[in-house]
């Protein structure tokens, strides 16, 4: 109806803009400050992305370099290396989505439906420990624990008869594959469970109150109450999260990998490391990670379109 | 006080139990190699590579603490990231706050393009050189605000918020206000921000435990070691003091910090943040303890 | 709760205002070293920049900011009108650090490296300045003449145009800071009265502690090579082809397809196949780098495994973990004779390390004002007077006179004036790379470990002896230098040695029967991941005349 008549009175919806701006002006301030911030620090290093389409010597800056136009981009894509590496990086980035998404959600609920007030606090802040171990120690005490030979997981189910030859976790690529998401999972789902934490507590105590007089047992409340109070948080996050199938976290994959398994360790941001910056290959690097944001950004609002069909908020 | 005694009135039920053992599993797999890393800290350098400190320490001595506590750049370090921090969260939440609640309100004219313009940056990075160079003109090389603000606006904390403010803030309250004459700012300060403390401390820890985590940026934009961070320094002790391609072309031994003193390097570098948390929590509790007692 | 967090903050800032305090001036040895006479003072302030490595270890002061970067502003920059400033550069991570330093135009006044390769790429990309030799010997003349003494002109020009001066590296061609321990009471168990001396012996030695169940892992230790550097000397014919060599002799990329690599590689798959290495070697790569015990140390310290090696100094920490564990243990330094097999190994063989220690070029946004203070830095560092300060310290607090009137350095000391990283050296290198003591002999016995069961002086010294031998012989030879900048080296570096580790455990780890048809399958593929294209490069500067030539014999 609005639209109808904005568009039978184009003086009218222009008055009604500018009296909508004007109401608004303390918030267009708000806003304003933030996107002068983004505009400062983040869009005016834009136009430096030109050196991936330069070969780019940090000596001769960028007026000095030559312009090569697209043919950097032609080099990564031939390489059969990178299109291993992007394969790798879409199935395990998609796999930690589907197995990383759900379990800090499940965590968050557990973590709500405890009773026991201590050991709830207790729990809470110790689960989020492992957010601040570094991959580098997480992947020495995986090694003590996974070696196919001499770790102690191995040995124990060796002695205790459960298997003669030890699980080879970290040495065959499927058994690692596993280990590395499992890991994964651990690493991040107490401080992932924070947030819907915090969404929780914004669900008014009056849904519960009348699920409870519609004699609801608890399992209906989490279904009826919890899961949609925090949807909206979750399909912000998912949302987000799709943007970054394309890039992995470089410690993670160097620190856990080994050479038996580099069939699936070889993802983007290994690729990256090898064949640009370790090079001083800047254009290279520069190149592949703006593919990644494209790709990622591409996904991203598919999806928050997708979304918005599907009656959510989305994120724009 | 009321919620307290109505809990423990309670009997825990079967389900409760089941719930306490999957968490006290998970709780053990996430402290034990919290309780090896400070059990290392505290033995001896030769029961540590000799790799028989498992969970209790062995030769027990608090060296290699007192060695950190002496040392000048380490303490340092810390008392800086400390107040960095601070001021990092400082900015960095009432940034989010300016832009999240704007684009929360779905009157507001423009707002899918301010959304865009601000998410755009969350997925598109112009890479290592670019950034350097934007923080070389504008004059903030080796200085701390090249740590501070250019990670200071998070588009992903922004949009958490928004989610916030949109789904936990009934627009009828506003509405309400609006009609008594409060103004825009008014409304945010009075209504909003009071009624969104849970999200407030959540975003305090991600931004404060996101910038006490984060090193890479400061081994590129700090040349000067009194403004480096102490996670820098950390990181630098682990990762890239013993490699043997670097003897190689020195020819020399590079020797690497003793595995004792790292543990206690990383202990000494981690509880500060990790006390931060129960903080936090007092929010949550809150909340979750109103829906509790009403279910 | 809100005066709480004021008064933290007051307190907080009140903390920040004490550390940042300046510290007491460093008032240091004084020194007057000679210069040369037609120096003089500048008229107007003349800013330097010099690179320090920054290692980030415990206990140490900032690199860029203590008592010895005051103690040199103070002796040496005050008096001629110089502002020496000191650029932290982190030594896990130099290039990319350099390449933001240049792309920011706040390149490094001098700027220094150990590997050829990188500072010839530096001075090909235009961030070097070509420098005149002979003005360089007017204003640093004791310099100049250490590089003619040590033969290093022959490394200072790259395209033609001479840009690089070098440091020292005292006795580069008798690698003696780095020896390998291996268990004497296991050999004399199994009747060995002295380390083998010839492949059959130690075959011989390992086989029968195998069996004699000596330890109940595999005797050896191997890792994934964490460097490209592939150990070949030995298995190098005499003499070796000098193309072959300028072709594939380099720390920079593994030689895979060459025939020492293979020889090499094939005899650790014999001895893979004998059970001397772990089954799981292939999982620890970089451990070490991570300064995490690697396992190969840890099975040694436990008394487990046969050998361990590293590089010595007055304390080294595995050494004495291995005595406290094995207390009856003894130990012995091993012999490069243990590989000598006729056919495999003609002869012991060692890799000598580069005739230089840095390699130094100037930025090409230096000024010619800037250009000399750097000369002059150089200079009146080069001075042995200036050089003994810097590496000993202060008399009484640092160091103290020992018996033989050589300095004994104190490492534990913490005050403000300690030295830095290894003596200062990250100052230092500038002129050489390692702290000379008198002579050789002083100077090993300055590395001897001390307050273990065992002193192994003697010991080192004899392997010192076998060293000079080797070298005498004609067997001990560095790597080749370019003259120009290999650029497929740049390119493929990373990637090649993430292969070659891939394949060189494969190679061990397969079948003796299999391993002629993978060796030549990933030979080839190696070749094809770049490895070819370096080569043709090399020898094609190697044709042109742009590379350094073998050692007469």
């Amino acid at each position: 109806m609005v639209n109808i008549s904005r568009r039978a009175d184009p003086k009218r919806g222009l008055i009604r803009l500018v009296k909508d701006i004007r109401r608004d002006g303390q918030l267009y301030v708000l806003l304003l400050i933030a996107v002068a911030f983004v505009i400062l620090f983040k869009y005016a290093a834009y136009p430096g992305l030109r050196i991936a389409f330069m070969n780019y010597k940090p000596a001769r800056g960028y007026a000095g370099s030559e312009w090569v136009g697209f043919d950097i981009f032609a080099k990564v894509f031939s390489d059969k290396d990178f299109t291993r590496a992007l394969s790798n990086s879409l199935s395990f980035n998609f796999l930690d989505l589907a197995v990383g998404f759900p379990i800090p959600i499940l965590l968050a609920i557990l973590l709500n439906e405890l009773r026991l007030k201590k050991f709830k606090r207790i729990s809470q802040t110790i689960l989020y420990l492992p957010h601040f171990l570094s991959w580098v120690i997480i992947a020495s005490i995986a090694l003590t624990l996974f070696k196919p030979e001499t770790g102690l997981v191995n040995i124990l189910l060796r002695n205790a008869g459960v298997i003669d030859q030890g699980i080879p976790f970290l040495t065959e690529k499927w058994h690692w594959a596993v280990t590395y998401l499992l890991i994964g999972v651990w690493q991040g789902m107490g401080w992932g469970s924070i947030i819907y934490l915090a969404a929780i507590t914004g669900i008014s105590a009056e849904l519960y109150e009348a699920a409870t007089v519609d004699g609801a047992s608890r399992l209906r409340k989490i279904w009826h109450v919890t899961l949609p109070g925090i949807r909206p948080t979750m399909v912000t996050l998912l949302i987000m999260n799709l943007g970054r199938v394309m890039g992995s976290n470089f410690e993670r994959l160097d620190s856990l990998g080994n050479v038996q398994v580099k069939p699936f360790q070889y993802q983007l941001a290994i690729y990256i490391y090898e064949k640009g910056l370790a090079g001083g290959n800047f254009s290279r690097a520069t190149a592949v990670g703006l593919f990644q944001s494209l790709v990622g950004l591409l996904l991203v609002l598919a999806a928050d379109r997708v979304a918005k069909k599907l009656g959510e908020d989305g994120l724009i | 006080m009321t919620s307290t005694t109505q809990i423990s009135k309670r009997r825990a039920g079967m389900a409760d139990w089941i719930i306490v053992i999957i968490l006290t599993a998970l709780c053990l797999t996430c402290v034990l190699p919290f309780v090896h890393v400070a059990a290392k800290s505290i033995s001896s350098n030769t029961a540590v590579m000799a790799k028989s400190v498992a969970l209790w320490p062995k030769g027990i001595n608090i060296d290699a603490y007192r060695s950190i506590f002496r040392d000048g750049q380490l303490t340092h370090a810390m008392i800086y990231s400390v107040w960095m921090t601070i001021l990092f969260t400082v900015i960095g939440l009432a940034l989010t706050i300016c832009a999240a609640y704007p684009l929360s309100r779905k009157r507001l004219r423009g707002r899918s393009l301010f959304a865009l313009l601000l998410m755009f940056t969350l997925y598109f990075s112009a890479g290592l050189i670019p950034e350097y160079l934007l923080l070389k003109q504008l004059g903030l090389l080796n200085t701390m605000w090249a740590l501070v603000l250019p990670l200071a606006f998070s588009p992903y904390n922004m949009l958490i918020m928004k989610t916030f403010f949109q789904s936990g803030i009934p627009d009828s309250l506003e509405e309400a206000a609006f009609l008594d004459g409060a103004s825009n700012l008014t409304i945010l300060t009075r209504i909003v921000l009071p009624l969104s403390k849970p999200i407030i401390a959540t975003l305090c820890l991600f931004y404060a435990v996101g910038r006490w985590n984060a090193y890479a940026d400061a081994k590129y934009y700090i040349t000067r070691k009194a403004l480096q961070p102490i996670q820098y320094l950390l990181s630098n002790m682990i990762l890239s003091s013993g490699s043997d391609a670097i003897s190689m072309s020195e020819s020399a031994a590079v020797v690497s910090t003793p595995e004792v003193l790292q543990a206690a390097a990383i202990m000494f570098a981690t509880v500060p943040i990790l006390v931060l948390y129960p903080f936090v929590q007092k929010y949550f509790v809150q909340g979750v303890m109103i829906g509790a007692v009403k279910g | 709760m809100k005066k709480q967090t004021r008064w933290l903050a007051l307190a907080l800032m009140a903390a920040m205002l004490l550390s940042l305090a300046p510290m007491a001036i460093a008032e240091g040895p004084s020194v007057s070293p000679t210069l040369p006479a037609d120096w003089t003072a500048f008229e107007q302030r003349v800013k330097i920049t010099v690179p320090v490595y920054d290692r980030s270890k415990e206990g140490y002061p900032a690199v860029d900011d203590n008592y010895w970067t005051k103690w040199i502003q103070s002796e040496f920059g005050d008096k001629w009108n110089i502002d020496v400033q000191y650029v932290a550069i982190p030594r896990g991570d130099v290039m990319t650090k350099y390449s933001l330093l240049i792309a920011g135009g706040d390149t490094p006044t001098i700027m220094m490296e150990y590997d050829y390769p990188k500072v010839a790429q530096w001075a090909n990309d235009g961030a070097m300045q070509a420098i005149d030799i002979n003005e360089f010997a007017k204003v640093a003349p004791t310099y100049y003449q250490a590089m003619v003494d040590h033969n290093q002109l022959g490394y200072t020009d790259i395209n033609g145009e001479t840009y690089f001066v070098l440091s020292e590296r005292p006795y580069y061609d008798t690698p003696f800071t780095y020896y390998t321990f291996v268990r004497m009471d296991w050999l004399e168990q199994v009747g060995f009265t002295s380390v083998p001396k010839s492949y059959e012996e130690t075959q011989q030695a390992i086989n029968a502690i195998i069996a004699a169940g000596l330890t109940d892992i595999a005797p050896l230790p191997l890792a994934l090579p964490a460097s490209a550097y592939v150990e070949n000397f030995p298995f190098r014919d005499i003499p070796v082809d000098e193309a072959e060599w300028v072709q594939h002799s380099s720390l920079g990329t593994a030689s895979l397809g060459w025939y020492p690599t293979e020889r090499l590689l094939r005899r650790r798959n014999a001895e893979y196949n004998q059970g001397w290495y772990s089954k799981e070697f292939d999982l620890e790569a970089d451990m070490m780098g991570a300064g995490i015990a690697s396992q190969a140390m840890t099975d040694f310290i436990n008394g487990k495994s046969y050998r361990y090696s590293g590089y010595m100094s007055a304390s080294v920490d595995w050494l004495k973990a291995f005595y406290e564990q094995n207390p009856d243990a003894k130990l012995a330094i091993e012999s490069d004779y243990g590989l000598v097999e006729e056919g495999v190994v003609p002869a012991a063989q060692v890799r000598a390390d580069n005739p230089f220690g840095m390699i130094v070029g100037f930025s090409s946004l230096a000024t010619a004002d800037q250009l000399k203070a750097a000369w002059m830095l150089m200079e009146w560092m080069s001075q042995p007077e200036v050089l003994f300060v810097l590496e000993d310290g202060v008399e009484g607090v640092t160091y103290t006179i020992g018996e033989d009137g050589l300095p004994i350095v104190d490492g534990d000391y913490r005050g403000p004036e300690m030295l830095n990283h290894n003596m200062n050296i990250d100052m230092t290198c500038l002129v050489h790379a390692s702290k000379k003591v008198g002579t050789i002999e002083q100077t090993i016995a300055a590395l001897a470990p001390q307050g273990l069961p065992q002193d192994f002086l003697p010991e080192m010294l004899a392997k010192y002896g076998e060293l000079k031998d080797i070298a005498a012989e004609g067997n001990a030879y560095s790597d080749p230098i370019f003259a120009v900048a290999i650029d497929a080296e740049a390119e493929y570096t990373a990637p090649l040695l993430s292969l070659y580790q891939e394949y060189f455990a494969q190679l061990v780890k397969c079948d003796p029967a299999e391993f002629d048809a993978l060796y030549a399958e990933l030979s080839q593929a190696y070749l094809d991941a770049g490895y070819q294209e370096i080569i043709d490069e090399r020898l094609a500067a190697y044709e042109a005349g742009s590379t350094t030539k073998l050692p007469e014999r």
